[in-house]
């Protein structure tokens, strides 16, 4: 072995310190990088050279620079993620919704119902005081107006959710295809090597990855190129280099619905942001705002009976209080019409209605209880009577077609006080022009103590009462359940770093050991160079 | 386990932001006064609190109602007094007028006497509260008794009020009730000298017939009809008494007598029965007082912060975050590389 071969050594060992403080500088660099994983060089002995019956080495290669991973716990940090993602937004939602029904502050429904039945009460005790009878048409309007601010806040925050999942499509439209891109960069970088070469990529891939899981649940599937499918709702959103974006179509309801290669995925997909988002927005249109719309057309449909028996101070008999409730109509059919008009309120269930239709016949069922309270041979034009609505359809129909008719969806946005005349209120049962008469007033007062049927066996209050419990309830379980799965996550997050993250003592002695075989290697080099001088003086 | 400067660095930031995040909840409660800020801080609370609301509410309903119940019968009750003491009044001149022993003028004065405690009770029994006639039933804006003809024009409307739950309490009398009363039987009362009187209910008003029986007081075939007159309220008694005074008809006061009396039980009656009335309201307004003081403990007890704890627990915490920032600086601070020179 030749001096020379010394030589080589001590480059060998100046390069590897080199690379090493590249790495080393490289991860202090990336401390704060989300998504990075730390980086270790892996030194291997040079092969050695035999030397008659010995052999001799040859200084110190770098086999590979490792990226510090944990493949189990990235996929799990990628299902929590999706679970927290979801909780987040389901929390964050229903404090919103909440507030709408805090009553904790004397401004709610629940004081503008006390202060509408109060009123009532005045009337009864002076049945022919205007004054006290304009304070009465007063707190109606207010609680009409304290009503529909409500609605108006719960169709806002399901407006916000709406362009919200939107957003968040395009968000994760926009990864999808920074992923497709990534895996296209890894494929090419790591082809013929059969090892993960592609470290830093690798680490912006799995960095996106998991924000993709914080906003929709995804499955991932790695090939043995190195490239990932991305799944979600059992439809490739990522395959390779391509990108089938995720798109937004607007079903019957009015809500939104989601698409991958115009297959509606929908269903598939229950946690993450958009999970959250999804549910939570059904979660809001099932209960919450179906609860406000039924207790404000239950007010409205008692009332008005009551109303209608009894008699003014200038004689008017026969009229409603509130404005008469109206039906809705959902009409999916290819081209048959509907119309729907109520003829008795006080048989009304305050229920919706599904209209549908085999070969022959048609069939009414309650949507909420399911049970079908009509049926007969279809004809058109031919009016259908059922729990007090009439329904006219007219044209043809198919198997297909499909009619809904409720009173809830326009209860709170066509409701008004449709007295304007202090005299017309009918606080008189008897008789016509009776000032004194207060039986009728009496028995709309009543009415807050009374139990109906429409609101499944309890008052006004008590209904509103279970509603707000509800909703506290849900509230309260997604905020538990945010905490819960937030502590996940960073345990989660935490078994990550203690893998892959980066310590910057650990990394100040790597400096300070590099830095010193760095020196020593040298060192090597001059040594050898004194001794070449040293030969060549000779 | 390995640690990381992002570990120590997120565990930190973590810990400030949940003592932050208590700190301001604690001082939301102190501001507010309030434990419960949002149904779902206590669900099963929130509902309490709810319940309690509404029954202090309606307690307070209720104490109105029996308020203006209350003024609407005590005024009856001190009309009802008055309609009292103008009955004795007349029944004193009746006995002085039939004692045989008046001169005509001094009938005469008696006669302009009993003519004015009839318009004296007319008046009371057109009397208001506010704009209220209290005793024409329904018909609150008609006068129950016309001046001129003295028909009742109310109706029999009785104005209930809610005083509890389920409870209702008439607020008025009617004029029919406070100023007639009813014969439920004939009633016939003999006279010493061989005249008696038969009382009798004709449709609303009272007939009375004054009979002689000629001597033979077991057969009343021969029996002349003497006089007949009815009335159908107090002030067409009065008439018939001032109009007996005047003519002399000395048989006529003596009949009017036992009306005079039945007609002043009648009054008293309802006097008591309204009396009993305002002592039930009385009972039912210190048993809400009661119940609203209780709820109102309730309600306090379920949704006010205990101040005390609050402060003590937000200093509490307001030290733990010292702390926690005083040890992060520190902490934060230092690495490896400031010993390494």
């Amino acid at each position: 072995m030749s001096l020379l071969g010394l030589f080589n050594i001590g480059k060998s060992a100046i390069f590897a310190s080199q690379t090493a403080l590249s790495v080393t500088g490289h991860n202090i660099a990336n401390v704060n990088t989300p998504g990075y994983s730390r980086k270790e060089v892996i030194l291997d002995i040079a092969i050695p050279v035999s030397i008659g019956r010995n052999f001799l080495g040859r200084g110190v290669s770098v086999s590979d620079i490792r990226r510090n991973y944990d493949r189990f716990i990235q996929s799990q940090l990628l299902i929590q993620s999706q679970n927290y993602g979801r909780s987040l937004a389901m929390e964050r939602v229903l404090s919103q919704i909440e507030q709408v029904f805090n009553e904790t502050d004397d401004l709610g429904i629940e004081t503008g119902l006390r202060d509408f039945f109060g009123a009532w009460n005045d009337v009864v005790t002076n049945p022919e005081s205007i004054p006290q009878r304009t304070v009465l048409l007063e707190k109606a309007r207010s609680l009409v107006n304290t009503i529909k601010g409500m609605e108006s806040r719960i169709t806002d925050t399901i407006r916000h959710i709406n362009e919200e999942t939107n957003d968040t499509v395009k968000r994760i439209n926009t990864i999808a295809s920074d992923v497709a891109r990534l895996n296209d960069s890894i494929v090419r970088i790591e082809a013929g090597q059969g090892r993960e070469k592609a470290t830093d990529l690798r680490d912006e891939r799995d960095r996106l990855l998991g924000e993709l899981s914080n906003l929709v649940d995804i499955s991932t599937i790695e090939d043995k190129n190195g490239a990932v499918t991305v799944i979600v709702g059992m439809r490739n959103l990522v395959s390779g280099g391509v990108t089938n974006p995720l798109s937004t179509r607007r079903n019957e309801n009015g809500d939104l619905d989601l698409y991958i290669d115009n297959v509606n995925v929908t269903t598939g997909i229950k946690s993450g942001t958009l999970g959250g988002l999804l549910s939570v927005r059904d979660y809001i249109e099932s209960n919450p705002l179906h609860d406000l719309r039924k207790l404000a057309a239950s007010l409205n449909k008692e009332v008005n009976i009551l109303h209608r028996q009894g008699y003014g101070l200038d004689a008017s008999t026969g009229n409603d209080f509130f404005n008469l409730l109206s039906l809705s109509t959902g009409d999916f059919s290819s081209g048959a019409d509907i119309t729907a008009t109520i003829v008795d309120p006080s048989t009304l269930t305050l229920d919706e209605y599904v209209i549908t239709f085999d070969a022959t016949n048609y069939y009414v069922r309650n949507k909420e209880t399911g049970a079908l309270v009509a049926s007969g041979a279809y004809s058109s034009g031919s009016p259908i009577e059922f729990d007090g609505i009439r329904v006219v359809v007219t044209g043809a129909v198919t198997t297909q077609d499909r009619f809904t008719v409720s009173p809830l969806t326009g209860a709170i946005s066509n409701l008004g006080v449709a007295i304007i005349d202090p005299k017309g209120i009918a606080a008189a049962s008897s008789e016509t022009g009776l000032p004194g008469d207060n039986t009728n007033a009496l028995r709309v007062f009543q009415l807050s103590e009374d139990v109906l049927s429409d609101l499944g066996g309890t008052t006004f209050s008590g209904y509103l009462r279970e509603t707000v419990s509800r909703i506290g309830t849900m509230s309260g379980a997604a905020s538990d359940s945010l905490r819960f799965e937030d502590n996940l996550l960073q345990e989660m997050k935490n078994r990550r770093e203690a893998v892959s993250g980066v310590s910057l003592d650990e990394e100040a002695m790597n400096l300070v050991r590099f830095q010193r075989a760095f020196e020593a290697g040298a060192r090597i080099i001059k040594v050898t160079d004194e001794l070449l001088q040293t030969v060549l003086e000779l | 386990m390995r640690i990381t400067s992002f570990m120590i660095f997120d565990q930190l930031k973590r810990s400030i932001e949940r003592n932050l995040g208590r700190v301001s909840e604690l001082n939301g409660s102190l501001s507010s006064g309030k434990r419960i800020g949002k149904p779902s801080d206590d669900v099963i609370g929130m509902m309490r609190a709810m319940d309690y609301r509404l029954s202090i509410d309606s307690n307070d309903r209720f104490k109105r109602n029996i308020d203006e119940a209350k003024a609407h019968l005590g005024f009856t009750e001190g009309v009802l007094s008055s309609v009292s003491e103008a009955l004795i009044r007349a029944k004193e001149l009746a006995l002085t007028g039939s004692s045989g022993t008046q001169d005509s003028e001094s009938r005469m004065a008696i006669a302009k006497e009993i003519s004015d405690l009839r318009d004296h009770l007319i008046s009371l029994a057109n009397s208001k509260l506010r704009e209220r006639y209290v005793f024409s039933g329904f018909k609150t804006d008609t006068q129950p008794f016309n001046p001129n003809t003295l028909a009742y024009q109310g109706d029999s409307g009785m104005i209930n009020v809610m005083i509890d739950k389920g409870t209702l309490i008439p607020i008025n009398v009617l004029g029919t009730d406070a100023f007639r009363y009813v014969l439920t039987a004939d009633d016939t009362v003999s006279l010493d000298n061989g005249k008696y009187i038969v009382y009798s209910q004709a449709g609303a008003s009272i007939q009375v017939e004054i009979y002689d029986s000629n001597g033979t007081p077991s057969d009343p075939s021969d029996d002349t009809l003497l006089e007949s007159f009815g009335f159908s309220n107090f002030m067409e008694m009065l008439d018939h008494l001032g109009s007996a005074l005047e003519g002399d008809d000395s048989l006529k006061v003596q009949a009017l007598l036992k009306p005079l009396d039945l007609a002043l039980g009648q009054v008293t009656n309802l006097n008591s029965e309204i009396g009993a009335r305002l002592s039930r309201l009385d009972d039912q307004t210190s048993r809400l007082e009661k119940s609203t003081v209780d709820f109102k403990t309730l309600l306090s007890g379920t949704e006010d912060a205990d101040i005390v704890e609050v402060v003590s627990e937000l200093s509490k915490t307001q030290t733990a975050l010292q702390a926690l920032r005083q040890s992060s600086a520190e902490f934060l601070s230092q690495s490896l590389f400031d010993f390494l020179r």
